[in-house]
């Protein structure tokens, strides 16, 4: 799992690089708001990111409210670190769009029990996206198959969206998952023998 | 600190070797903003002062000298901070003199 680091202090960031990478986690490293921006825009985009509250150029709640509003980056999960003890900046960095709120000092196995929460929610949203984009294809072929169908009245094929014509076994083997075993049928057979064995 | 480290005394020996390279840029970034007399700058210094310590020292000493600049630099009350700031100075030098015996007793070992 790839997460980013947003963090001025370098000794902090340092010690969360080393934990994380101990961890098995990917790390990018950011030493302020503005290198973690343009972090952010990397085709490689993190699952999680860590971002200190206080940081020169943008801080850890702008960026958590930017990110929020671009669709490729709005499911990342987000935790804020920061030293501020009130309990109103607790409120305030959550509403900005962080999932999570760790104070500092912090202990190491807490942050990392909350990194395996924000790995589970992360993996169970890619899970949840990836049943949805399943039952959107299911539904656009049940709608397909329930339509209205043209179909020659004598050779029995179907006409497709691209306008070619289609065996009636090939076209329902694109759109739904049945599969044919020929055979023949009685009636069939008994015209189809006549003419043979003429 | 090195049991908050869960004894890893090796990450604990490369923090401080980044915390003695880095305090005195912090330190120089907190007196510049005192001479500027911008109450902002003197309270985002002292923040990230007071942020640097507390990997290792956790509360009282540096770090709640740091704590007092920070809180005298949101309020604008800017006459004791020069004061505050050489005892912070002070109170890191020490800290720093600390680390260095730590590293030269754990190399030793």
């Amino acid at each position: 799992v790839r997460v980013l680091i947003a963090e001025d202090d370098l000794v902090l960031r340092h010690s969360l690089r080393i934990h994380l990478e101990r961890w098995s986690y990917d790390v990018v490293e950011c030493a302020d708001g503005g290198q973690a921006w343009t972090a952010l825009q990397d085709e490689r985009t993190p699952s999680l990111a860590i971002f200190d509250w206080n940081m020169p150029g943008r801080d850890g709640p702008s960026l958590c409210r930017d990110l929020r509003q671009v669709p490729s980056l709005a499911a990342m999960y987000v935790i804020l670190i920061t030293s501020n003890q009130d309990q109103k900046d607790v409120v305030c960095g959550l509403e900005s769009g962080a999932d999570d709120y760790i104070k500092k000092p912090f202990d190491w196995n807490e942050l990392r029990a909350r990194l395996r929460i924000g790995s589970r929610i992360v993996s169970l949203q890619h899970a949840l996206a990836a049943r949805v984009s399943d039952l959107q294809q299911a539904l656009q072929d049940v709608k397909r198959l329930g339509g209205l169908l043209p179909i020659c009245a004598y050779c029995k094929r179907i006409r497709d969206d691209g306008d070619y014509w289609k065996q009636i076994e090939q076209y329902l083997s694109e759109y739904s998952e049945a599969q044919f075993s020929h055979g023949i049928c009685p009636q069939c057979l008994e015209t189809h023998l006549q003419q043979l064995t003429r | 600190m090195v049991d908050r480290l869960g004894g890893d005394e090796e990450l604990a020996r490369q923090l401080i070797t980044l915390f003695l390279g880095e305090y005195p840029k912090l330190m120089d970034n907190l007196r510049q903003s005192v001479n500027s007399g911008q109450s902002d700058a003197i309270r985002r210094a002292a923040h990230a002062a007071k942020g640097c310590i507390a990997n290792f020292v956790e509360g009282g000493g540096p770090q709640a000298t740091a704590f007092r600049i920070e809180q005298l630099g949101t309020a604008g009350a800017l006459s004791e901070i020069p004061c505050l700031v050489s005892q912070l100075e002070r109170e890191l030098d020490a800290l720093a003199r600390g680390m260095v015996a730590f590293q030269e007793s754990s190399c030793e070992s």
